[in-house]
């Protein structure tokens, strides 16, 4: 069966305040999607619609062509969700808060008990005779991603789902992911760019309710292609002679006494022509260029200035 | 995934089987045992004390002494038993999945929100149910202790008559554990309602208004003993007292399990995980 993810002109709407607007867009096929913006964007928003937890104000959310709001059961079943922190009841086992999950899913008890073998060793999953309850948020938090994995969904849909791991339970989760990709089709909200970007093929850039923009990583981190030269001179140059520079860089910017950024498109040919101007300039000290990456194609769509956070 | 939709009866199987484990597990469960335990405890240290030094004298008659009057009655505390139970079980049971982080668990699985919904309440109900049971056995115990004898049939038919109150009692609990999302809060509600709001609208609208309160669930409780002793519809005196004939008794609590139920279904179904 084609995998498919769909929102179109999907809206939500809480009282007066809109939460998410017209959003649209379309994923098929493998792979893994990173949806990315700043707290309230409308990131979980979204999740929620695609899972039936809001329904929408306006639009359709759809899975694999299935309306989610109106036929709910169709559309999830082959659909493993962690959307926001979820607590499986804190009176059962581990094993048994999977055995739950896995039996409404139709896995025969042969199968479930596979299952639950594998992802205890794949995700590392803590004593599975131990109530849920007990259990650090971490430990429950691979519970319940080993809970969406179990049946072996096509599409997976998770919000945030290393937040409040540790670094090592942050990559077992990150290679699962890249592993699952695979043959999978994976829709993941961050806050972690790097992460998105080891483990995303695509991207989704949400803001103030709107997607602002959604490309492959390489095309959206190469559609604000910038690089940047700190050069520092051994003195400080004359403003007159720093004139010379403006014509070659988009930006020229003072960032120390004899340190200046200069921004520019990223050829070759302006790197070596900006070389030359600015040892014409004055006696170079230090002179190093760097590449914008999706970090900061993040910063150009969601921060008005595009620049970095002090 | 390879595996076909399950269908419904089968989620809803698998629903109530993990809710009943959930409830048996809960420290509500425990101690409503407890209190149940104690209850019956104390009543028959109590009746065995005063029967013993000569306070008073138990006649033979077993239906007085588990549904009065001319007995102690017994099985009067049964209501207030189910209502605890109710409160603490069902209380909660839609609020915890808007108010705390379950729900996040469970309703994004593809499952219908009838199904779930459904599956916790029979759970819930046959929790209750259990409860119930245990202060029968007591009564039965007590019953056969002090007066040597047991009306089984109408003992049999008065349970059947508190499974139907504790199917009534559970849904009035769930509609309102529908309409709030604190947990804490539906429970408290509920309390409210079964402990303090109805018992004042009963007393207000029978003895002051002098009109029958067929509409409240508390007023058709006095019909779970009415197979074992049957009370005149209308008590005269200066405050007008009503009795539910049984059939009546049995519609209000079928009444209130089908309406609080759907409309707790009817909430449930359009509610949003917002939290």
């Amino acid at each position: 069966m084609p995998l498919s993810i769909e929102a179109e002109q999907l809206g939500k709407k809480f009282g007066s305040t809109a939460a998410l607007t017209g959003a649209t867009f379309r994923f098929d096929g493998v792979g893994a999607i990173g949806y990315l913006g700043p707290n309230g964007a409308g990131k979980t928003t979204t999740l929620k619609l695609l899972t039936r937890l809001l329904r929408p104000t306006t639009g359709h959310a759809r899975i694999n062509g299935t309306d989610v709001t109106s036929r709910p059961k169709a559309a999830l079943w082959d659909v493993g969700a962690v959307i926001e922190s979820p607590d499986p009841y804190p009176q059962q086992t581990g094993r048994e808060a999977l055995e739950m999950v896995g039996e409404f899913r139709g896995l025969s008890s042969e199968r479930l008990h596979d299952q639950i073998e594998r992802y205890a060793k794949l995700l590392e999953l803590p004593p599975l005779e131990r109530r849920t309850g007990k259990l650090s948020k971490g430990q429950r938090q691979r519970i319940v991603l080993a809970s969406a994995l179990i049946s072996e969904p096509a599409i997976i849909l998770l919000d945030e789902p290393t937040s409040g791991l540790d670094p090592a339970e942050r990559v077992i989760i990150r290679n699962l992911l890249v592993e699952l990709k695979r043959e999978r089709l994976i829709l993941m909200s961050s806050h972690l760019l790097p992460e998105v970007t080891e483990i995303c093929d695509r991207v989704i850039f949400v803001n103030e309710g709107r997607i602002v923009a959604q490309d492959t990583v390489a095309g959206l981190a190469g559609r604000f292609k910038e690089t940047q030269i700190d050069v520092e001179f051994v003195a400080a140059p004359s403003a007159d002679r720093l004139a010379s520079l403006a014509g070659l860089a988009s930006k020229l910017e003072a960032v120390g006494p004899s340190r200046y950024r200069l921004t520019f498109d990223g050829s070759d040919e302006a790197r070596t022509k900006l070389l030359v101007a600015c040892q014409q300039v004055g006696a170079i000290r230090s002179f190093a260029s760097s590449t914008l990456s999706l970090e900061d194609a993040y910063l150009k769509l969601m921060r008005p200035d595009g620049q970095r956070p002090t | 995934m390879t595996e076909a939709v399950l269908p419904d009866e089968r989620q809803l199987l698998v629903a109530v089987r993990y809710q009943l484990q959930s409830y048996l597990r809960t420290y509500r469960f425990f101690a409503m045992v407890g209190i149940v335990l104690a209850l019956g405890t104390i009543v028959f240290s109590v009746f065995a004390y005063l029967q013993g030094n000569g306070t008073i004298r138990l006649t033979s008659d077993s239906s007085a002494f588990l549904a009065g009057p001319g007995g102690p009655g017994v099985l009067g505390f049964l209501a207030t038993i189910v209502y605890f139970s109710a409160a603490l079980l069902g209380g909660d049971a839609i609020s915890t999945d808007f108010g705390a982080r379950t729900g996040y668990y469970t309703l994004v699985l593809p499952i219908r929100r009838r199904i779930l919904l459904l599956g916790r309440y029979i759970a819930a109900v046959l929790t209750t149910f259990l409860i119930a049971l245990l202060y029968y056995i007591f009564a039965i115990a007590m019953d056969l202790y002090f007066t040597g004898g047991l009306p089984v049939g109408p003992v049999i038919e008065s349970m059947l008559v508190a499974l139907l109150f504790s199917a009534a009692a559970v849904a009035l609990a769930f509609f309102f554990s529908s309409l709030v999302k604190t947990p804490a809060l539906s429970i408290l509600l509920t309390v409210l309602m079964f402990f303090v709001i109805l018992p004042i609208i009963t007393g207000v609208v029978s003895a002051i208004a002098n009109i029958e309160p067929w509409f409240a669930l508390n007023y058709a409780e006095v019909a779970i003993t009415e197979p074992i002793v049957s009370l005149p519809h209308r008590l005269e005196g200066p405050l007008a007292a009503y009795q539910p004939y049984l059939w009546e008794g049995l519609v209000i609590m079928a009444a209130y399990l089908v309406v609080c139920l759907l409309l707790s279904y009817v909430i449930y179904e359009f509610k949003e995980s917002t939290g």
